[in-house]
């Protein structure tokens, strides 16, 4: 067996004859213009000028129409200057994009190929905290479509607890809380750094809503997210708490696709869509989150990831 | 010898002599061709993908600086002609505008059954380990993914027909 897909690898091929055939059409057409440039070496500048005038002026003519009936309505793949070679780098750039999470664990566990999970990071009403990325090289822009929920946009802002009081304190001034409903910043949990000032670090997360469709100019500072629409009181009722309505108000993500295109420098694009699906996840003892599935309060803690699944 | 000779055409090739060009491509039409497939899986893409790449590397040649990497080089090309043409394809979003499988498609039928079975993403690497000879590393490179990602792909790729070909003598999957 083993052989058998091995040599279907390695055993000759026929080559199509419409393969040979186009191939050939290039052959005869880089001949023809190695044939006029050694006709035009052999003359000398100083006689025959027209005749050389009239050979490159053919040649012109044939480079254009081989260029015309080859290339027809493909568009010129810039990205081949890159192949030129150095020797750092003697493979041409492939174009690709990967999403990343903004909250990554390091313990998460094996996920499998084109997996990436999301835990949420500050998370407040609809605005989840399960933030996400494209990243990859040459990208100019973005479009995120989502068919189930919503997404928002998030910038982060680096702050210290200090200067954070004092913010607090003069009533958030530049945070017009009343004029756009559409945006919200949540104040992130304290993280202690590691400084010797001891000082506190806290992350403020400026949301804004983008509804089920987002197209925005790359910006490798922006985060996107997943956003409830649903206000999460309205799910409560006298037999569940909030912990529930949290937790019934992730289905809605529950095999929704996210579809992701991304625009490259030289006009080509590239599209990938993930399946969502809401995971419950086991914490240990040490509040590590892992991979494995929670099951039941006996296990201990969990937290919620969203897996994206490319399809 | 066969490599000596190789690297004795690209060099007649860069300083532009057509015959040595045109041979060495004929070298490298079969790799080009199985390449090619792996992304394309049909003839009539293939042979334009690989139209378009002869004319690149003639275009191009003159900027290769190290000849060992010539068939590498090539190979990017080549995957990135295919990629456009594939691009290209997915806008279309009329049914009239789909283009059905030349019914001339009879060349090379096991090569495609096998590489039908598989997934696009273990398709170009198992013929690039296979077929090219390329190393674990050298195809990460290409293909730009981490080289755990190629093995793991590679181990599922190999799966994938061992579980085919038993099912096809009628055995059961290990």
């Amino acid at each position: 067996m083993k052989d058998q897909k091995k040599n279907v690898f390695t055993m000759d091929v026929d080559v199509p004859e419409i393969v040979q055939q186009k191939a050939d059409s290039v052959f005869s057409q880089i001949e023809k213009e190695g044939k006029l440039m050694k006709i035009k070496e052999k003359k000398s500048p100083f006689t025959n000028r027209k005749l050389i005038g009239l050979l490159a002026a053919g040649a012109a003519c044939i480079l254009l129409v081989c260029a015309v009936s080859l290339t027809n309505d493909r568009a010129t793949n810039n990205l081949e200057n890159p192949l030129e070679q150095s020797e750092d780098d003697p493979f041409a750039f492939l174009p690709d994009f990967s999403l990343t999470a903004y909250a990554a664990e390091p313990n998460i566990g094996d996920l499998k190929d084109g997996q990436l999970m999301l835990l949420n990071a500050d998370a407040e009403d609809g605005y989840t905290g399960f933030l996400f990325r494209p990243e990859g090289e040459g990208i100019t822009g973005i479009n995120l479509s989502l068919d189930k929920g919503e997404l928002y946009s998030v910038t982060m802002e680096q702050t210290t607890e200090e200067a954070l009081k004092d913010w607090l304190a003069q009533g958030m001034p530049d945070i017009n809380l009343d004029d756009d409903p559409d945006t919200h910043t949540i104040i992130g949990n304290v993280e202690v750094s590691g400084t010797e000032e001891a000082a506190s670090l806290q992350t403020l997360y400026h949301c804004k809503k983008r509804g089920t469709n987002v197209t925005d100019l790359y910006k490798d500072s922006v985060y996107y997210g997943f956003y409830l629409p649903e206000n999460l009181e309205n799910l409560m009722n006298s037999e569940t708490d909030l912990a529930e309505a949290y937790q019934n108000s992730l289905k809605m993500f529950e095999d929704a696709t996210l579809t992701v295109t991304v625009n490259y420098e030289d006009g080509s694009t590239l599209t990938k869509e993930f399946s969502l699906s809401v995971r419950k996840l086991m914490q240990d003892e040490n509040g590590e989150v892992t991979q494995q599935e929670w099951k039941s309060e006996e296990e201990g803690a969990y937290v919620y990831g969203i897996l994206l699944s490319e399809k | 010898m066969q490599e000596k000779q190789t690297a004795t055409l690209i060099k007649r090739a860069k300083r532009r002599e057509t015959n040595a060009f045109t041979e060495l491509m004929q070298l490298y039409m079969k790799d080009m061709y199985r390449v090619g497939l792996a992304i394309l899986m049909n003839d009539e893409d293939v042979a334009d993908a690989i139209q378009d790449t002869i004319l690149t590397c003639w275009e191009k040649i003159h900027t290769l600086k190290h000849s060992r990497y010539f068939q590498t080089w090539m190979t990017r090309i080549l995957m990135n002609k295919c990629y456009d043409i594939r691009r290209k394809k997915q806008h279309f979003t009329s049914l009239d505008e789909w283009e059905e499988p030349s019914a001339e498609d009879h060349y090379n039928l096991e090569l495609k059954e096998a590489l039908g079975i598989l997934d696009e993403k273990y398709r170009i690497i198992l013929v690039l380990f296979y077929s090219e000879g390329y190393h674990i590393d050298e195809i990460a490179q290409i293909l730009k993914i981490p080289k755990s990602t190629v093995q793991t792909r590679l181990q599922r790729g190999r799966k994938k027909l061992a579980d085919y070909y038993l099912d096809e003598k009628g055995g059961t999957k290990s």
